[in-house]
C-alpha cells in the first residue's frame, strides 16, 4: 500500500517542490536572524516567477531571465527596506502590502503587455533544461535522487552550504546574528547594524525572486497567475521549525515538498476528494509548527525547573 | 469655528492626499506607457464610480463587505494582532449563512435574516478560534496559521459545494437560499441591499465604542502600549484573544451580508481578495472606523470606475487595485512625508514675521 505511493518519482517530486520553499527559507533566515520578518517574500517570488518569464521572453535566454527576475527582487527589497526603515512603515503591513503588489501588478501587467488573462505561455520563453551530474548521475537510485534537476536546484543546495558557512565560520554571520540578538549592543561593537539589515532584506529578495525564477523557468515554462501559491510563507513556517539554521530550514522544506509532492500523486485517487488531499501542504505546516512550540515549552520548563533545583540547592 | 479647524489634527488627511497625489502620478505613467491620456482615463474612472444611479449603487454594492472586512481587520490590529485570515473567516461565515439560508424552512423573514447572520457569525469567529488558540497558549505564529486557514477554507468550502452541499450535478454551487433569508434590496435594479445600511451603522457603532467607552480605552491601551496595559491590570493576551475572536466573527458577517445580500447561494468561485483588500483599506483610512468607512467607499468607486476604463480602453480592471496598493504604500510610510512639516512651520513664521513688521510700523 505504502509502496503504491512512495517509489522515487516522488523523492524526485519532493526536492523539486521543495526548492523554492528552501529558497524562501534561506531569505526568511537571514531577514529573521537579523530581526526582520519579511512577509514580503511571498510577493517577490511572484513577482520573480513573472519577470523571470518577461526577461527570457524578451532576450531569448534563461540565464537573462533569471538576471531580471533577481533585479525585480533586488529592486523590491529595496523598498521593503527603505519603507520599513526609513519610512517608519509598519514592517508586516508593507510585507502584506508587497504580496498585493504582485498579485495586482502581475495580472496587470499580464494583460497589459501580453493580452493574456490568468496565464501566458510562449514559444519564445527559454526555460531550463535539466542537468545531470556527471559521476553522480551513473550511481543506481542515488543518481535518480540527486541528479537530473535544472540547474537552480543545485544552485539553492549551494546557497544553504555556503548560507551554512557564512553563517557559523565568518564575521559576517557573527554580526548577523548579534544584530539579531541585541542591535543596540552589536552598534556599540562597532557593528554596522543598519547596513546588515539592508544586506539580510536584499539577499531575502534575491533568494525570493531566484524561488519565483525557478517556479516559472525551471519547473514549468509559463507563468500563472498567483503562481508562488503560498510558497514564501511556507518559507517563512519553515525556518521557524528549522530553527533559524540553513540545515534546519532546509529540512523543514523537504517535509513540506513532500507533503506537496504526495498530494499531487494523491490528487488523482478516486477515494479522496482531491480538496481534502490538497489541505495536507497547508494542514501540515500548522500541526508542524504546534508540535515544535509545545515541544520548545516543555524544553523551557524543564530548563527553568532544572535552574530552579540548582539554585536552591546551592550549587 | 477658527479654533475647531485648529484643533483638527491635519496631518491624515495631508499624508492621505499626498498617498493619493503620488499613487495618481505612478497610474498615469501605466496609461501614458499603454497610450492613453490619464487625464481622461481618471475622468472616465471619476464617472464610472461616482456618475448615475447605477454607477453608485454599484459602489455601494463593492463597499459593502469591504466595511465589514476593514472593521474586522482594525478589531484585532486595535486589540494587538494581524487578523490575516480575514478572507477564511468570510468564506466560513458566507458558507455557514448560506446552509442556514437554504435548509431552515418556514421561518419569518425577520427570524431567519438574523439567524442566519448568526450562523455566519459564529462561522467566523470559530474559524478565528483555531489561530487565536494557537498564538496565545501554545505561541504558534498568528501570521503563518491564519495565511494556512484561508487556503484551508478555500478547500474545504469548495469541498462542500462539490459533494455534501451540492444541488446538482450540473455545477458546484449550493441551493439558493429561501426568500426568508433573503437580505432586501435597496432597488430593483441594482444587488444594493439594506447589508450596506447595516455596515455603515456598524461603522459608527465601532467608532463610537473605540472613541467613547471604557471598553474602546482598554482596546487602545493594549493595541498602543502593552507594557503599559499590563500595569494597569488589562490584559493584553486575553484582550487580543477576545478581540481576534470578535474580528473573525465581524469576517463571519462580511460573508454573511455578501451572501444573503447579493449571491443567495455559495458557488465554488465565490469572490476572494475581500479579506486582503480589507487590510489595505483599514491602513487607508489610517487606522480608524471612519476613515476605513470612506477608503472603503472610495475603493469601491474606484473599482467600479476601473470596470468602466477597462470595457472601454484596453486598460485592464487591476487598476484598481494597484492604485490601492500604492496608496497603502505610500500612507504606511509616514516618514516619507516628513519634509513636509516644516514647510508649515515656516510659511507661519515668515506670516508672523510679517504681522510683526507692521505691527511695528
Amino acid at each position: 500500500m505504502l509502496s503504491k505511493f512512495i517509489d522515487i518519482a516522488i523523492i524526485q517530486g519532493t526536492i523539486r517542490m521543495a526548492t523554492p520553499i528552501m529558497l524562501a527559507a534561506m531569505g526568511a533566515m537571514v531577514t529573521g536572524l537579523s530581526g526582520i520578518i519579511n512577509i514580503g517574500l511571498e510577493g517577490m517570488m511572484l513577482l520573480g516567477a513573472f519577470f523571470a518569464v518577461v526577461g527570457s521572453y524578451y532576450f531569448g535566454s534563461v540565464w537573462l531571465g533569471v538576471a531580471v527576475a533577481l533585479l525585480s527582487g533586488l529592486i523590491m527589497a529595496l523598498l521593503f527596506a527603505i519603507f520599513t526603515m526609513k519610512f517608519r512603515a509598519h514592517i508586516i503591513l508593507i510585507g502584506i502590502t508587497i504580496n498585493a503588489f504582485a498579485l495586482a501588478i502581475t495580472v496587470y501587467f499580464l494583460r497589459d503587455w501580453f493580452n493574456v488573462a490568468g496565464a501566458f505561455s510562449d514559444n519564445a520563453i527559454v526555460g531550463f533544461n535539466t542537468v545531470k551530474i556527471p559521476i553522480i548521475k551513473s550511481i543506481p537510485i542515488l543518481g535518480d535522487i540527486f541528479s537530473g534537476y535544472t540547474p537552480i536546484v543545485y544552485l539553492s543546495w549551494l546557497i544553504i552550504i555556503s548560507m551554512h558557512i557564512i553563517l557559523y565560520k565568518t564575521p559576517l554571520g557573527r554580526h548577523l546574528r548579534a544584530v539579531g540578538e541585541n542591535a543596540e549592543a552589536s552598534e556599540t561593537l562597532g557593528i554596522k547594524v543598519k547596513g546588515i539589515k539592508y544586506l539580510a532584506v536584499i539577499l531575502s529578495g534575491i533568494f525570493s525572486s531566484l524561488a519565483g525564477a525557478y517556479l516559472s523557468l525551471g519547473q514549468l515554462t509559463m507563468f500563472t497567475e498567483n503562481m508562488s501559491a503560498n510558497r514564501g510563507f511556507l518559507g517563512l513556517a519553515a525556518n521557524i521549525f528549522g530553527m533559524g539554521t540553513p540545515i534546519g530550514g532546509a529540512l523543514a522544506s523537504l517535509i513540506f515538498g513532500f507533503a506537496d509532492s504526495l498530494a499531487m500523486r494523491l490528487q488523482g485517487w478516486e477515494t479522496i476528494p482531491s480538496q481534502i488531499v490538497l489541505m495536507i501542504p497547508s494542514a501540515l505546516p500548522i500541526l508542524i509548527l504546534l508540535i515544535f512550540s509545545v515541544r520548545k515549552k516543555k524544553e523551557l520548563k524543564n530548563f527553568k525547573e532544572e535552574n530552579i533545583s540548582k539554585l536552591l540547592s546551592g550549587k | 469655528m477658527k479654533e475647531f479647524i485648529n484643533n483638527i489634527n491635519w496631518r491624515p488627511f495631508i499624508i492621505i492626499f499626498l498617498s493619493l497625489l503620488l499613487s495618481l502620478l505612478i497610474g498615469s505613467i501605466f496609461m501614458i506607457s499603454s497610450g492613453y491620456n490619464p487625464l481622461n482615463v481618471y475622468l472616465m474612472m471619476f464617472q464610472g464610480a461616482f456618475i448615475g444611479k447605477i454607477n453608485i449603487m454599484n459602489s455601494l454594492k463593492n463597499a459593502t463587505p469591504l466595511i465589514f472586512t476593514s472593521m474586522a481587520v482594525l478589531i484585532a490590529f486595535r486589540t494587538g494582532t494581524f487578523n490575516i485570515g480575514v478572507e477564511g473567516q468570510l468564506f466560513m461565515g458566507a458558507i455557514a449563512a448560506a446552509w442556514a439560508g437554504f435548509s431552515l424552512e418556514g421561518l419569518p423573514s425577520i427570524i431567519h435574516i438574523p439567524l442566519s447572520l448568526l450562523f455566519a457569525i459564529i462561522a467566523g469567529a470559530l474559524y478565528a478560534m483555531i489561530p487565536a488558540i494557537l498564538k496565545f497558549k501554545f505561541n504558534v505564529n498568528e501570521i503563518i496559521t491564519t495565511i494556512m486557514l484561508n487556503s484551508i477554507a478555500f478547500l474545504f468550502t469548495s469541498y462542500l459545494v462539490n459533494y455534501p452541499l451540492r444541488e446538482s450535478p450540473m455545477a458546484p454551487q449550493t441551493p439558493k437560499v429561501f426568500e426568508s433569508a433573503r437580505l432586501p434590496r435597496l432597488t430593483d435594479s441594482s444587488q444594493v441591499s439594506v447589508g450596506i445600511i447595516i455596515a455603515v451603522i456598524f461603522a459608527v457603532i465601532f467608532w463610537f465604542v473605540f472613541k467613547k467607552t471604557t471598553f474602546g480605552f482598554r482596546t487602545r491601551v493594549v493595541g498602543e502600549a502593552s507594557s503599559f496595559a499590563e500595569f494597569s491590570g488589562i490584559s493584553p493576551v486575553r484582550t487580543a484573544f477576545y478581540g481576534m475572536l470578535i474580528s473573525g466573527a465581524v469576517a463571519g458577517l462580511a460573508g454573511g451580508v455578501e451572501l444573503l445580500g447579493v449571491h443567495y447561494r455559495f458557488v465554488e468561485l465565490f469572490p476572494t481578495g475581500l479579506g486582503f483588500n480589507g487590510i489595505l483599506i483599514a491602513w487607508l483610512g489610517k487606522g480608524t472606523p471612519l476613515g476605513a468607512l470612506f477608503a472603503a467607499l472610495f475603493y469601491s468607486g474606484i473599482q467600479s470606475g476601473a470596470m468602466t476604463v477597462d470595457w472601454i480602453t484596453s486598460i485592464p480592471r487591476q487598476l484598481s487595485d494597484t492604485l490601492l496598493v500604492l496608496m497603502v504604500f505610500f500612507i504606511a510610510a509616514e516618514g516619507m512625508f516628513d519634509w513636509v512639516w516644516p514647510l508649515k512651520k515656516k510659511f507661519l513664521n515668515k506670516k508672523d514675521q510679517k504681522a510683526g513688521v507692521e505691527k511695528n510700523a
